[in-house]
């Protein structure tokens, strides 16, 4: 896993109309984007990066850290199995509706050639002042502030509003990591969690959870070991059951899964929580220890 | 996505699992006709995707044809969970021996699917294992590699059960990952699978869950929608914040009449999903327009709204609070053409709304 703020980043798809319209902002934004691809379209430039027709071209010609597939979701299978298969050892797949069935493939393609995969449906990463590795709005200096919080987050729209409330609080955003909202995402908060243990310059941990699988509670279980403030906000208080709210993930199936559950296991845990996301940055305000 | 019983059930003899005598009836003169040709008792089984049918009254056995026809009459007329009746599956009553237990589902934790099976079938298999978890085979299946015989066959070794069976078992956990597989379901379960007194293995109830994202399915471009009891509306990009602006509503005193959102691909779609919440819901009291766009353009989505606003000239009490992508132009947008503040913060759009309904 690679958390890193300096990643050489492909974009998979490069010439696609949404593509073009956010690696511009990530290239303004100080984002090393050192390669496209796109078949038939190798040999141009994009905003002076370089588009190959294959991802292992690129791989020949440059280090890449990370791809980010701006691929359509029924092609994202094949798109992923490319980059793993090149080499490269971090996928962020932003699409939203990839078959859960390709999403199990690409996960075991995956653990066979030790590649990361972030997603499906992640809004990608940002580094505040520094570089973004997706499709959040970086550049608007009230959402995203250097600090030093990390932000782990199942939802775009959500890592927003949160990201929003930890730069009103002035405390600010070292990096926020997007796990993504489908049922079956292949880096879990868990995961990450983990892996910020020892990060330098994060300081303390936000968990932007919703109802749905399990994820938050077998992050509640490994918090013991993180030696470092964790907050959380969980979304889904007042939805209903059996009904997937919007996010194939979130989903309440029998009695677990619950917005409630979730927060009476973090909350046991140690969590900090917040009821609302205003709450939120006055909790951060008294709590976090500069 | 989840398929119905009968629907579940043709998958399986697709198959070559073996499944009861049986046929669908929507009147209880089809019924009676269905029975005739079964001969014997018979069970009719409502065809609604309830879960806990049984308990709930959706499952009733007849010995003859008045029986048949009183029966189903009475089911016609029963609303079981809520769900009215329109179907009726009409089977052979088994003899049963034994109820055996056989599914295949996501697994979201370990990230692969799944394999359960116990020879205490026909209950409750979370409580199962739960109260019994020594009774439950498990087996982590890598898509790579497959379920073959050889799995089904190891796994049931763990309980006394004769070899014909056991072998037999393994076949049809063959077959359950192929529908799993090519089908991309999201859970395949037979409960009961039922070993009747002349040992013929037949999956007497089946429960399969296709993923709607599935590759041969069409993408779904309907609006995110789903009504809610309450009266206030809410319209929001992305899963995440929409469920957020429920929430708060319903912490503020008021009551959300619905979750739908914009975000992703949806926000070109923006004047559509209004025009469906506003065709859905025609006594709503106010709105909260609530947009944090991130993907999702808030000046191309504010754009669609203002003009679905003026085209059905809307007179209730609109809160909006905009911020992210595309935030500048469509605050200035709202602000000329509808001559009204956008809110910065959501708590304060929520409460400035409930004041105003």
């Amino acid at each position: 896993m690679n958390l890193s703020k300096n990643q050489n980043i492909i974009i998979q798809g490069i010439t696609g109309k949404e593509a073009k319209y956010w690696v511009k902002k990530m290239i303004n934004y100080g984002t090393e984007v050192v390669a496209g691809s796109s078949p038939g379209k190798g040999g141009h430039y994009f905003e002076n990066v370089p588009i190959y027709d294959t991802v292992k071209e690129a791989v020949k010609n440059h280090n890449i850290d990370t791809s980010i597939l701006f691929i359509p979701p029924k092609y994202v299978k094949i798109a992923a199995k490319e980059a793993i298969e090149a080499g490269i050892k971090q996928l962020i797949i932003l699409a939203d509706g990839v078959p859960v069935h390709d999403t199990m493939s690409i996960i075991n393609f995956a653990e066979l050639y030790k590649t990361t995969i972030f997603g499906p449906n992640t809004p990608g990463m940002v580094f505040p002042g520094h570089s973004s590795l997706g499709i959040m709005p970086c550049w608007l200096e009230h959402v995203f502030t250097k600090g030093s919080v990390a932000i782990l987050s199942r939802s775009g729209s959500l890592g927003n509003e949160i990201s929003y409330q930890i730069t009103k609080s002035g405390i600010g955003i070292a990096k926020f990591i997007g796990i993504g909202g489908d049922a079956l995402v292949g880096t879990t908060f868990e995961e990450v969690l983990i892996e910020l243990k020892n990060d330098s310059e994060v300081e303390g941990i936000v968990i932007v959870g919703e109802l749905g699988g399990n994820m938050e509670e077998k992050a509640a279980e490994r918090l013991s070991e993180i030696n470092k403030p964790i907050f959380a906000f969980i979304a889904g208080k007042t939805a209903p059951v059996g009904i997937p709210m919007g996010h194939a993930g979130a989903l309440i199936e029998g009695s677990s899964g619950t917005a409630s559950s979730k927060i009476d296991i973090l909350r046991n845990n140690g969590v900090i929580m917040a009821d609302t996301t205003d709450q939120l940055s006055k909790i951060l305000k008294n709590n976090f220890n500069k | 996505m989840r398929l119905t019983e009968y629907e579940s059930k043709k998958l399986l003899k697709e198959y070559g699992i073996k499944i009861p005598e049986g046929k669908l009836a929507k009147t209880s003169q089809d019924a009676v006709d269905n029975a005739i040709k079964i001969k014997g008792e018979v069970a009719l089984k409502a065809q609604v995707l309830a879960g806990s049918r049984g308990l709930a009254g959706g499952i009733k056995f007849a010995a003859d044809n008045q029986q048949v026809r009183e029966k189903a009459e009475e089911l016609f007329k029963t609303k079981i969970k809520g769900l009215k009746v329109e179907k009726i599956l009409v089977e052979e009553k088994l003899e049963i021996k034994e109820e055996f237990y056989l599914s295949i589902m996501l697994d979201r934790t370990k990230k692969k699917p799944v394999l359960l099976g116990t020879i205490q079938g026909g209950v409750n298999i979370e409580k199962l294992s739960k109260n019994n978890p020594d009774m439950i085979v498990q087996q982590s299946i890598n898509t790579i590699m497959g379920i073959e015989n050889y799995h089904g066959l190891f796994l049931f070794s763990k309980f006394n059960i004769k070899n014909k069976i056991r072998k037999e078992i393994a076949q049809i956990i063959t077959e359950l990952y192929k529908i799993f597989k090519e089908k991309e379901a999201t859970l395949v379960e037979i409960n009961p699978l039922i070993i009747t007194k002349d040992e013929k293995i037949i999956a007497a109830d089946a429960k399969i869950m296709i993923d709607p994202a599935a590759s041969y399915l069409k993408a779904d471009t309907s609006p995110r929608y789903i009504p809610l009891k309450g009266d206030i509306g809410i319209l929001a990009n992305g899963a995440g914040l929409t469920m957020t602006t429920m929430d708060v509503v319903k912490e503020l005193g008021g009551d959300p009449a619905n979750f739908l959102e914009v975000g992703g691909e949806f926000y070109k779609k923006a004047d559509e999903a209004l025009n469906f919440l506003l065709d859905q819901k025609n006594e709503l009291k106010g709105l909260i327009v609530n947009l944090f766009g991130a993907y999702a353009r808030t000046d191309i989505i504010t754009e669609q709204l203002i003009k679905v606003i003026n085209d059905r000239d809307i007179k209730m009490p609109i809160s909006f609070r905009i911020r992210g992508t595309g935030e500048k132009r469509a605050r200035k947008m709202i602000k000329d053409e509808l001559n009204q503040e956008v809110f910065l913060n959501l708590e304060d759009a929520v409460f400035d709304l409930l004041e105003s309904t």
